[in-house]
């Protein structure tokens, strides 16, 4: 078996050292596995360890780098994948009981993509249940159970893409696949001390992806770095006729022609979030004050006024609902595990044709203004989440509380914009913080770019948890 | 709130009510205001299933008074209540009904903001129907190509 040492290599490292054939997939992928079967029920970080297709997919990209056909950065290297992708012939629940037995009988476009790319599918993720689109006060809301922080297993990993936070951060793979609704990809990243990249909006097809709100859902790679994230998106991303809303062309990386040019200029936001921990603050401009020695321009920047938060909330309720709509009206929703989750939808279909059809004209005046900013930056720059990782026992039920109009999350997923959150320092309980890019719209490379120019000069993401 | 903005192309000013009451109300307003009325009236003893005195249990389903909501807006959230109820009561315990009427007045403070930005006809919504689809891709995948 490989030591840690390999197993907490990035993906780029891995790839360039299984095309020089230091590293044998079938090793590799017999040591994730092996480390998945151990460490993964402590973290109730899988719902499915597809060991059977993951040796047979290493095997496979064995024999062919082994006769000199490489497919490219991602082939023989292990994955994980967030249990709301179909995968044909293996279970999908969508970390919801009424779904624990449900398999589909093709495969999503990603997993296409992927299988093609030579990768190796280690298993299906933990994830939240319905990724929280009925709505959930705790990290128990799971069919597979809480995941646990691999920094500290009291801890939560956040979600939705709880399982894939865990996976990455505890070296189960290098890399896994989670979603992003509104801040379901970015604040596992944060809380588990990993790079977690949320494309542009229609960067990534969702074809065979469960639905939450059509127009927010994202699929997003998670990964040791940056760079790690950029290779993910290049194989993933690309047009695909399946899903409506995917964009035109490829996703090229790297391509340094793409990215923003130098000086990078970065927006430093002063008023985003209501509160952030303590320490907090202090990681983030720690991590600017690099990214100015090494060439970048850092200056204020403020989120225009305006309902972001609440056309965001408004507008996944508003979609989840007809989503969801089978599980409503049968009354299956009540085999959810979150007491909000049962009820919510039913709230949530009282809203009326006006409302949606407001919220989205609405929704245009954000999306211009907010792009406005992005005539003065290439990036915008703020903590990853407003703090460290919670506790697992901590209920957050904010489902009838104050709402918060300057969320990054809210705002850039209700934009679509690219972000990226990657480690910057730990909180007084030992706990990683993260640092997030938020780009314009279609400017993943900006986002990329600058959180690959602070990883080359920090070593945040070269820590690891002490689990064992 | 929303502050007006300098930039014409950005937000739209507020219609600020407060300030200048309308003379009269509108149509649509009357029509709003009186559905909601008539579903007020008619909602909570007829559709929570009491018929007498319907005081007492009727607010034990409600819960606690709603806060921070104008009348208006109560009244709306019980509207929608009721109807909830009427199709889906039997569902729900007694604290559950408690709670969804909380989710329904959230709802509220959710899209008061939303209904007081002004938007004019043309403005349209983020979501548009996209009329040029890739028909060759999808002529492969049916052909199986």
């Amino acid at each position: 078996m490989l030591g840690e040492d390999v197993l907490y290599l990035s993906v780029r490292e891995l790839g360039d050292q299984m095309r020089a054939r230091k590293i044998s997939p079938v090793e590799l992928t017999e040591s994730y596995l092996a480390r998945s079967e151990s460490l993964g029920p402590k973290l109730n970080a899988y719902a499915t360890i597809t060991r059977e297709l993951a040796l047979k997919q290493a095997r496979a990209a064995e024999a062919e780098i082994a006769a000199g056909h490489y497919r490219g950065p991602l082939h023989g290297v292990p994955y994980g994948l967030k249990d709301l992708i179909a995968v044909e012939g293996y279970p999908t629940t969508w970390g919801a009981k009424p779904f624990a037995n449900r398999t589909f009988d093709y495969n999503a476009t990603i997993v296409e993509k992927l299988n093609r790319a030579g990768a190796v599918l280690i298993g299906k993720v933990a994830m939240i249940e319905l990724a929280g689109g009925l709505g959930y006060s705790s990290a128990h809301a799971s069919l597979q159970g809480a995941s646990k922080n691999p920094w500290n297993m009291k801890y939560w990993t956040c979600g939705s893409s709880s399982g894939s936070g865990a996976v990455v951060s505890a070296a189960l793979a290098p890399w896994a696949l989670g979603s992003d609704t509104r801040g379901s990809t970015i604040c596992p990243g944060a809380w588990c001390g990993i790079a977690a990249l949320r494309p542009s909006f229609g960067r990534v097809s969702r074809y065979g992806a469960m639905a939450i709100a059509w127009s927010m859902d994202k699929l997003c790679p998670m990964a040791r770095t940056a760079d790690d994230c950029g290779l993910v998106l290049s194989v993933i991303g690309g047009h695909d006729p399946k899903d409506i809303d995917s964009v035109p062309g490829d996703f090229r990386y790297p391509a340094p022609e793409l990215e923003p040019k130098k000086p990078l200029r970065i927006g430093r936001l002063t008023n985003a979030w209501n509160k952030l921990d303590p320490g907090l603050d202090d990681s983030v401009n720690a991590a600017l004050k690099i990214l100015e020695q090494n060439g970048a321009h850092v200056s204020d920047a403020a989120i225009p006024d305006g309902p972001y938060e609440q056309v965001a909330e408004l507008t996944i309720q508003m979609e989840a609902v007809s989503s969801f709509q089978d599980l409503i009206e049968s009354g299956r929703c009540f085999e959810l595990e979150d007491p909000l989750g049962k009820i919510n939808g039913y709230a949530g279909s009282e809203f009326s044709v006006t409302d949606y059809l407001q919220v989205q004209r609405v929704r245009t005046f954000l999306q211009k203004q907010i792009d406005r900013l992005f005539e003065h930056y290439d990036v915008l720059a703020t903590a990853g989440e407003s703090s460290a990782a919670s506790l697992i026992e901590e209920v957050d039920d904010d489902s009838e509380g104050p709402i918060g109009t300057r969320e990054p999350d809210g705002i850039s997923s209700l934009c679509g914009l690219p972000a990226l959150t990657v480690p910057c320092g730990f909180s007084k309980d030992k706990l990683p913080f993260g640092v997030q890019f938020i780009g314009r719209a279609q400017n993943d490379h900006a986002v990329i770019a600058a959180a690959r120019l602070y990883q080359s000069h920090s070593d945040w993401h070269e820590k690891r948890p002490p689990i064992t | 709130m929303l502050k007006s903005s300098t930039d014409s192309c950005a937000l739209r000013p507020e219609s600020n009510a407060s300030e200048q009451p309308p003379p009269t109300i509108s149509r649509r307003q009357f029509s709003r205001k009186a559905a909601l009325a008539a579903a007020a009236s008619i909602s909570a003893p007829a559709l929570l299933g009491t018929t007498a005195a319907p005081s007492a249990s009727v607010q034990d389903q409600k819960g606690e008074p709603l806060k921070g909501l104008t009348p208006q807006q109560v009244a709306d959230v019980d509207a929608k209540f009721a109807n909830i109820l009427r199709k889906y009561g039997d569902r729900f315990s007694d604290d559950q009904k408690k709670r969804l009427r909380r989710i329904l007045a959230q709802h509220q403070r959710l899209m008061a903001p939303v209904r007081e930005f002004a938007v004019q006809n043309g403005d349209p919504p983020a979501s548009v129907l996209r009329v040029s689809f890739d028909r060759q891709s999808e002529h492969k995948e049916g052909s199986g190509d």
